[in-house]
């Protein structure tokens, strides 16, 4: 064995002991992300067919540039339709390996769609969480139509490459920001380049952003450090071990729940993607045995068919939008913004629980393999009978 | 070993290609690539005071220039109004355009028509300004507004 192969074989084996957790659970977060993506983020691309032909504007490499302009209505709207459907059969568990993979090819597909505007929104991480969920195994339990057990289904490989992905992704970020937020110069902020930009030029005055501009330049320049801080250091986190990337997860969500709360931004699409990594395993066998009645099977098929009619009727008559079928950011930023700080508290919550029950665990494991004290003799001074 | 050293430098490629592309350039970016947004600017505190740009469009309501709510006029890209704005709304730049790009003029006018009417305006014409606020802190008061940029775009 060479060094690169000790030196890989270290790696790999620490992001797998921070990662892995059994794949029981993973069932929960497959229903969690089929709900997510019928209830707040809901494909919704046909608008993009109503844009003027001079706004086509994709970037240089995007499948996009096959095409001379904008596709047209009914090609996005037979797709929003064929996502929500996919969307469903995640949900429910049919051919859930499949449908992952279909949705994914035809989710880029619209993204790529909606980014012709000059603009790249950074949604990568999401599709990262298909991509490597696809491959886990999620489709088994409490499904509707379960995968067949496959060598394809590799769990601790998706998480390990899903981990990779948000460790590189949050480096290459919180690198680009150190090498300007990091300073001991008061009179300029990179927080507070945000807060202003959004303040002042895209009007987020919502929850406590009106509060922000009370915050003293140190504090400011604090804020600069932690966002920094946390950035990177979800890549020391990953390797260091569960405990350290469980707590690293905490800070995630209480990141975004504060940029929701401050700059307005919920960025919620990277919320799943952190409970990818709670073992959900617990919640699972007690819905298991909720799911081996007929009727509850039957309700849950009926529930996750109704919220895709629900679109296409709403759709129908015009009043459908992505966000709690007829929400969206533009119109109801407030509501939106409220929802997403409750999501972001609950994620928070939901990775607390899951920290406090692993090290619960832990203490009864070292409990029971501790040595037990001799047994007193019944005369014993210090017993009493 | 979760993944052997060839499916290790696969993976790596296919994190580090996009990353190095966006850093070298950004219009290079592919999509969809794993990259989270940096954001990594700064602003400059002068004096307890900030600047700020931002692009402000108008157009005419009985004679005068008034401010047009641009989420609304470009709905539901609104988001994207900026960078649609320095391309000038993708109007041809050449002073002989083909025959196709003046078409797609025409419908962008007319669809920008059927918005500003809407929104109760005249449809002869818009502005587009670049408006360079000074903000005082920590108050948040905008001590002043500077057009830097002006624009007007004929859509009859």
């Amino acid at each position: 064995m060479t060094w690169i192969d000790r030196g890989l074989s270290w790696f790999w084996g620490r992001v797998a002991n921070t990662t892995t957790i059994p794949v029981e659970g993973l069932a929960i977060l497959r229903i969690a992300l089929g709900l997510y993506f019928l209830l707040m983020s809901a494909p919704y691309t046909h608008w993009v067919g109503l844009s003027p032909p001079t706004f086509f504007d994709p970037p240089r490499l995007s499948v996009m540039n096959l095409f001379s302009g904008f596709p047209s209505t009914g090609l996005m709207r037979a797709s929003d339709t064929l996502s929500l459907v996919l969307s469903a059969c995640v949900l429910l568990g049919i051919r859930a390996r499949a449908a992952t993979l279909l949705f994914l090819v035809v989710g880029v597909l619209q993204s790529n769609a909606t980014m012709c505007y000059g603009k790249i929104s950074h949604d990568g991480m999401q599709w990262a969480l298909l991509g490597c969920m696809a491959f886990s195994g999620w489709g088994r339990d409490l499904a509707l139509v379960p995968d067949k057990p496959s060598k394809l289904d590799q769990p601790a490989r998706a998480l390990a490459l899903l981990g990779v992905c948000l460790a590189f992704a949050m480096a290459a970020a919180g690198l680009t920001k150190a090498g300007r937020w990091l300073d001991l110069d008061l009179k300029s902020g990179g927080f507070l380049a945000w807060f202003v930009r959004g303040y002042f030029v895209d009007n987020r005055h919502e929850l406590l952003a009106p509060y922000v501009l009370s915050i003293p330049p140190i504090g400011l320049k604090l804020m600069d450090y932690t966002a920094v801080a946390f950035e990177t250091g979800c890549a020391v986190a990953l390797l260091v071990g569960p405990r350290t990337w469980r707590v690293w997860l905490m800070a995630a969500c209480a990141f975004h729940l504060v940029n929701t709360l401050t700059l307005n931004i919920p960025f919620l699409q990277n919320v799943l993607v952190y409970l990818a990594f709670v073992d959900f395993s617990a919640v699972q066998s007690r819905l298991a045995k909720w799911w081996s009645k007929p009727i509850a099977r039957g309700a849950f098929a009926a529930i996750g068919a109704a919220m895709v009619i629900a679109h296409l009727v709403l759709r129908r008559v015009g009043v459908g939008r992505w966000f709690f079928f007829v929400f969206d950011e533009n119109d109801d930023t407030p509501f939106v913004l409220r929802v997403s700080l409750v999501v972001w508290a609950s994620a928070f919550a939901i990775v607390w629980f899951d920290l406090r029950r692993r090290q619960r665990e832990r203490r009864q494991q070292h409990a029971a393999v501790a040595p037990q004290p001799e047994p007193q003799p019944a005369d014993h001074p210090l017993i009493t009978p | 070993m979760l993944f052997t050293r060839g499916q290790t430098l696969l993976i790596a490629l296919a994190l580090l290609i996009p990353e190095s592309l966006h850093r070298w350039h950004k219009t290079l970016e592919p999509y969809p690539a794993v990259i989270l947004p940096a954001g990594a600017g700064r602003i400059q505190i002068h004096r307890h005071r900030v600047r700020a740009n931002r692009p402000v469009v108008l157009a005419r309501r009985e004679g005068s220039w008034q401010e047009v709510n641009a989420v609304k006029l470009m709905y539901p890209v609104g988001d994207y109004f900026t960078l649609i704005a320095k391309r000038n709304f993708g109007f041809p730049r050449s002073k002989d355009p083909s025959p196709e790009e003046l078409a797609d003029a025409a419908i962008t006018r007319n669809w920008m028509q059927t918005r500003l009417a809407g929104q109760g305006f005249e449809t002869k014409q818009i502005r587009v300004v670049n408006e360079e606020l000074t903000i005082e802190l920590p108050t948040g008061k905008v001590v002043s507004t500077r057009p830097t940029k002006k624009k007007t775009y004929d859509l009859d």
